[in-house]
């Protein structure tokens, strides 16, 4: 997709290299018709395709790994959780496909609202200001709590999920996760999303 | 080259300048580059649109289509 983006932009600037060399052999109308293409209709479309793409590309795992801060929350999906007491949730769902690999962080970290995407994106830019511009903060930490809909849009109708003891021993838990009330990641429950190298954290 | 209108020379460099910029989006791996040429490239291409207009007009107007 990308070079076919590319292709598109070198073919728009070849219209207007032919536009511009033989400018006093084309008729006005055909001046006006080759113009409005090269510089309103295409840019418009091609900066749809642009955009598009590049919100597919800042979704992948490897985007986020760009910043160093990073490393160890990514390098945590690849945790061997299989000798240790704790199963953090991010490995689980990273090794077992239960997410998709290319954009795991995205997948967890996203709502999935309408306009969720737009403000994971307005977030990638404060990111950006604060890695780039500021100190980073030494300690990571959610500007929100996790929320719950997050996991239910995959478990909320499961049948484990559904019929799980632990679920069902306080009978409004599920109630309560569906109106963001509680979270899945209390003490006592899924409390470990990621294992970093030296650390427990969140 | 003499016959081309100001503002149409203005409005293609502004055009290739964001074409550019937004094919540099698409093959660079840091987020501050693409935030950069993304942001940056838009910017130029709506210009480039926005001086064509001027143009445009500005042409109706010398003719008197806009009277």
């Amino acid at each position: 997709m990308k070079f076919v983006l590319i292709f598109f932009a070198v073919f728009n600037v070849v219209f207007l290299i032919i536009l511009i060399q033989f400018w006093s052999h084309f008729s006005t109308k055909t001046k006006k018709i080759i113009a409005f293409f090269c510089l309103g209709l295409f840019p418009v479309f091609w900066g749809i395709g642009v955009a598009q793409q590049n919100l597919k590309e800042t979704t992948a795992v490897g985007f986020c790994n760009n910043c160093h801060i990073m490393e160890p929350y990514v390098e945590s999906l690849k945790f061997n959780y299989e000798n240790s007491l704790d199963v953090p949730l991010a490995s689980i769902h990273y090794q077992n496909n239960w997410v998709s690999q290319k954009v795991a962080c995205y997948e967890c970290h996203t709502r999935y609202t309408m306009f969720g995407t737009f403000q994971a994106k307005l977030t990638g830019l404060k990111h950006l200001w604060k890695n780039y511009f500021t100190q980073p903060p030494e300690k990571l930490e959610l500007y929100k709590p996790f929320s719950p809909m997050e996991c239910l849009r995959c478990h909320g109708t499961s049948k484990k999920f559904l019929t799980e003891i632990k679920h069902n021993k306080d009978s409004d838990l599920i109630t309560a996760l569906k109106q963001e009330k509680r979270t899945c990641l209390e003490e006592g429950c899924h409390e470990v999303a990621h294992i970093l190298k030296d650390k427990k954290d969140f | 080259m003499k016959e081309i209108p100001k503002l149409f020379k203005i409005a293609m460099s502004l055009n290739l300048i964001g074409l550019f910029l937004l094919c540099l989006s698409l093959t660079t791996n840091s987020p501050l580059q693409l935030a950069l040429a993304f942001s940056v490239g838009v910017t130029c291409l709506l210009s480039a649109f926005i001086f064509w207009i001027a143009m445009v007009l500005q042409e109706a107007s010398r003719k008197g289509m806009l009277d």
